[in-house]
Order: C-alpha cells, then sequence, then structure tokens
C-alpha cells in the first residue's frame, strides 16, 4: 500500500502517522527515522563523544522505538518518547563503558574556610549576556572544554536536568537513584560547571 | 560572608556560605521550605559573595543550555543507508 506522508503531516497528524507505525507501515516507519535521526543524534551526542558510539545507539534505539511501538500511549509526543527511549540507551552505554581516567568532582567545588566563609573566589563578569558568550569562538571553544572535563556520571546528571528538561524525580528514576541523591550530584555538577567556565567571565 | 562571624554564629537566622551552599539546589528547584527561604534570602543580602556566587552559578548553567541548544541547532546528520536498509527490510 503506498501511503503518501509529507514530513509537515508528521507535525499535524501524529495519531494518524502513530497508527501507521503501529501497523508496522514501512514507509511510515522510514520516515520516523529519517524525520528524528538528526534531532536524536545531537541529544545523544551530548551524552557520548564517540561518533561511532552514538550511531550505534541510535540504530539500537529507533528498533527499540519500533518494536515497542504497540506500548506507546500517546501521553506525551512521538518525540519525546523516542527521546526518553535513546537517553536511556545512552545512559546504559555509559554505565557499561569502562570509566576513563576522570577528573574527581572534588577538584572543582567551592572551598570554605573554618568558619564556613567562602574563599578563593575570583570576581567575575557576569554581565554579558548569554548570546554573546555563545557567538565568541574563543569561548565557545573554552565551554566545550569544561564540558568534556566534567565526570561522565555528573555530567549525565547535569544534561537530564538543565539540558534535557527532566525534573529531578523523573532524572532519579532513568538513572534509578533516590532524588536526595541527585540533587546533590546535580549541584556538585552545576558548581563544577561554574568553576569550569570561570575563565570565559574574567575577560 | 567575612564579617562578625561570632556574633552572626548565635544568631538561628544567620548561616555561613557553607550552610548556605547546601540550600542552593532547594532553592533554585523552589522547594525550600518558607522559614529557610527566608534565611536563604536574608544571607543573600547581606553576602556579596555569595551574591557573586549564585549569580555565576545560574549564568553559567545558561551558559550551558545554550550551548547545547546551538549544537543542536547546527547538527545535521542523515540516518546511515545501512540503518535505512534495516528498516527497509523490516517486517511484521
Amino acid at each position: 500500500m503506498f501511503v503518501n506522508i509529507q514530513p509537515m503531516s508528521l507535525e499535524i497528524d501524529e495519531e494518524k502517522f502513530i497508527q501507521l507505525l503501529k501497523d508496522k507501515n514501512n514507509e511510515a516507519q522510514t520516515l520516523f527515522v529519517k524525520t528524528y535521526y538528526s534531532n536524536m543524534f545531537a541529544i545523544a551526542h551530548r551524552y557520548l563523544e564517540n561518533k561511532e558510539d552514538v550511531e550505534d545507539i541510535l540504530q539500537e534505539s529507533f528498533m527499540n522505538a519500533l518494536k515497542k511501538i504497540d506500548q506507546f500511549e500517546g501521553r506525551s509526543s512521538l518525540k519525546t518518547w523516542l527521546t526518553t527511549i535513546v537517553i536511556n540507551n545512552c545512559l546504559m552505554n555509559l554505565r557499561n563503558k569502562k570509566n576513563k581516567k576522570e577528573h574527581s568532582i572534588e577538584e572543582f567545588l567551592p572551598t570554605f574556610d573554618e568558619n564556613g566563609a567562602r574563599v578563593g573566589e575570583p570576581k567575575l563578569n557576569t554581565a554579558k549576556s548569554v548570546d554573546e558568550i555563545i557567538h565568541d569562538r574563543e569561548k565557545r571553544e573554552k565551554i566545550k572544554e569544561a564540558l568534556d572535563m566534567l565526570p561522565t556520571h555528573y555530567k549525565a546528571i547535569l544534561l537530564l536536568r538543565d539540558i534535557d528538561g527532566y525534573s529531578v524525580r523523573e532524572t532519579a528514576a532513568l538513572l534509578e537513584l533516590s532524588e536526595a541523591n541527585v540533587k546533590s550530584k546535580l549541584h556538585r555538577a552545576r558548581a563544577a560547571l561554574k568553576k569550569l567556565l570561570e575563565s570565559i567571565f574574567k575577560e | 560572608m567575612k564579617k562578625s562571624k561570632t556574633k552572626l554564629k548565635d544568631n538561628p537566622f544567620m548561616i555561613s556560605c557553607k550552610e548556605f551552599d547546601q540550600f542552593i539546589i532547594d532553592y533554585l528547584e523552589r522547594q525550600l521550605p518558607f522559614i529557610k527561604r527566608l534565611i536563604f534570602n536574608l544571607h543573600l543580602l547581606l553576602c556579596s559573595d555569595c551574591r557573586a556566587y549564585i549569580k555565576a552559578y545560574q549564568k553559567s548553567i545558561e551558559v550551558g543550555k545554550k550551548y547545547y541548544e546551538e549544537m543542536g541547532k547546527e547538527t545535521r546528520e542523515d540516518p546511515p543507508e545501512e540503518l535505512l536498509e534495516i528498516i527497509r527490510k523490516l517486517k511484521d
């Protein structure tokens, strides 16, 4: 059966499109992959540095999604549902990977004196807009370096909560951690990021 | 918060920068109970170091978000032919 589905109709008639996926319509399945691949690539690449790993994870994720499409109940958009599958697979990949030599998060945490007062905090200029910072090529390179220096596990928590927008509860569920643990680690990850980004606020 | 440390320590509404630091996450998640929020804000009002710290802390999160947002916009990856071939061969 030939079904003419234009990419735009995916947004408009998602319900119909999902039904075609549930019916195992091959054109719809191909369109599903073509439509979301680039977006999912960008998301997976935040978690996994290696491009080949990203491609493997995406292949696995799209196959998982198409196999499990009957379980999709429409409580979120198709894209959100697929994103969760991709991120879950990325997290599984990170868990199974032998840890590369990483910095300790302690290196980047704030320090306090015996009275609990902050010490060693440099004067920073945070007046520049985020847009200005991002469009400065040199600063952008430093941001990349800073993010790459974060220990993997902490970076994943930061990505889930601050970038991909999962709540603390959802992040805890995805990582199989307690909410208290997620909050503590999230704070450390953010504090470390702040420390690592100090150089871009100094100029 | 360097001034009058000993005097401040005796006041139940005064906290150290270290204690303030432990409140940050709940403050940003809007999960600080009223009294703690009051204590947090009071410290923020009095401590320029913590004001500067939290400003940079929040700005760093914004920068990180924007960085990935821009990266996402620039990513143009087509699905590999190998994957499309697997999909085309899928059967019920």
